[in-house]
């Protein structure tokens, strides 16, 4: 760990615990106030004060977005920086779909292993799962977070949550690996750049814009699927940023920065296997 | 919309989108079939599951697991399975190598 000059290691150093500090204060928060007094939690805040209709515009827009993205991304095309249409170079070869069924295994399988501790029965269950999707889509790109789309609707249906929504969920799981994989320059989690980068879009961009893309699903659904709206903005939102940055923040680090070295030495790192 | 029929329009879309995997694969012979064909494949094995546990009756009335039934210990064992089974295949996809 000596690339980069010591200001940058100790800024990045000091992101890391700013964000991980913020998160363990939303968990007491939570822990303090109690699981079902969640119009009170910290975390719930913005979503009441701001209300139903902003939080429907904006996150409508971000469905627009990660959803045109999904399409584009299982069509062979991406989006560079410059914004221009481009192929997304994955080959779809055995190599790839073998890394789709092992993602998508080993998310859906960690995820399942705990669907039997529920936090509030019928909502939502404990899931340090979480902490692999951003990992997924940092080491093995597109066929990674597609794995982990996958891997979310089978331990929805493992755990009792299958339904319309779930179609919400596999995007926003798809996403959650696709933002790091997407926006981070370097995805070693060995440079102050790739911690601060990691941070910013692997544990707390990305889980936002998951909340926000599943909520705004559920919520136009809602005549469907049935989730009170207030239940959804409220609630939902904000317990599946907290669900996901808890563990994105604190364990996704360490197992990057243990896992990417053999990937990379196996010829698995996404970069290394472009067409 | 009640739960099974949302099922059934989920199935359809499993089955469907599997069918094209298999059809672009096998007679167009492209090869993003087969990952199409995976993608409905394991959506399509989620539904299965989904049967069976209903028809178990894991479920709970307001969603998730029934604690009272056998279901929260299956699918934790199932989701070891699951787990393990993602391991092996990781573990023979790194001794083979990514890179050709």
């Amino acid at each position: 760990m000596s690339r980069g000059p010591t200001g940058l290691w100790a800024l990045s150093i000091v992101i890391g615990l700013l964000f991980i500090a913020l998160f363990i204060y939303i968990a007491c928060d939570i822990v303090t106030k109690g699981l079902q007094n969640w119009s009170e939690w910290a975390i719930s805040a913005p979503f009441i004060k701001l209300g139903r209709d902003f939080w429907f515009v904006v996150a409508g827009i971000l469905w627009v977005i990660g959803t045109v993205l999904f399409f584009m991304e299982m069509s062979g095309y991406t989006l560079t920086r410059g914004f221009k249409v481009v192929k997304n170079r994955v080959k779809w070869d055995a190599v790839d779909v073998t890394v789709v069924a092992l993602s998508a295994a080993i998310y859906g399988g960690s995820l399942a292993a705990t669907g039997g501790l529920p936090i509030i029965p019928g909502f939502t269950w404990l899931r340090p799962g979480n902490s692999l999707a951003p990992l997924f889509g940092i080491l093995f790109g597109v066929p990674g977070a597609l794995g982990t789309a996958i891997g979310n609707f089978i331990a929805d249906a493992l755990t009792g949550y299958l339904s319309i929504g779930s179609i919400g969920g596999f995007i926003g799981n798809f996403i959650i690996a696709y933002i790091p994989y997407k926006l981070m320059t370097d995805h070693s989690f060995r440079t102050p750049r790739s911690i601060a980068e990691y941070y910013i879009w692997g544990a707390v961009i990305s889980s936002v814009y998951c909340a926000l893309y599943i909520s705004w699903w559920l919520d136009a659904l809602e005549p469907v699927i049935g989730l009170p709206r207030a239940l959804v903005w409220g609630w939902f939102a904000p317990w599946v940023i907290f669900n996901n940055a808890i563990v994105t923040t604190t364990i996704t680090p360490i197992l990057g920065y243990i896992l990417y070295p053999p990937i990379k030495m196996r010829g698995l790192f996404w970069k290394d296997r472009l067409a | 919309m009640s739960i099974a029929v949302q099922a059934a329009i989920l199935t359809v879309v499993g089955l469907i989108v599997h069918l094209a995997g298999v059809a672009l694969y096998f007679v167009a012979k492209r090869r993003g079939g087969l990952f199409l064909a995976l993608l409905g494949g394991l959506w399509t094995l989620a539904m299965v599951i989904f049967y069976i546990y209903s028809t178990l009756g894991f479920y709970g009335p307001m969603g998730g697991l029934q604690q009272e039934s056998a279901g929260p210990v299956t699918t934790t064992v199932v989701g070891f399975i699951i787990l393990i089974i993602g391991v092996v295949i990781a573990v023979r996809l790194a001794r083979r190598g990514g890179v050709k």
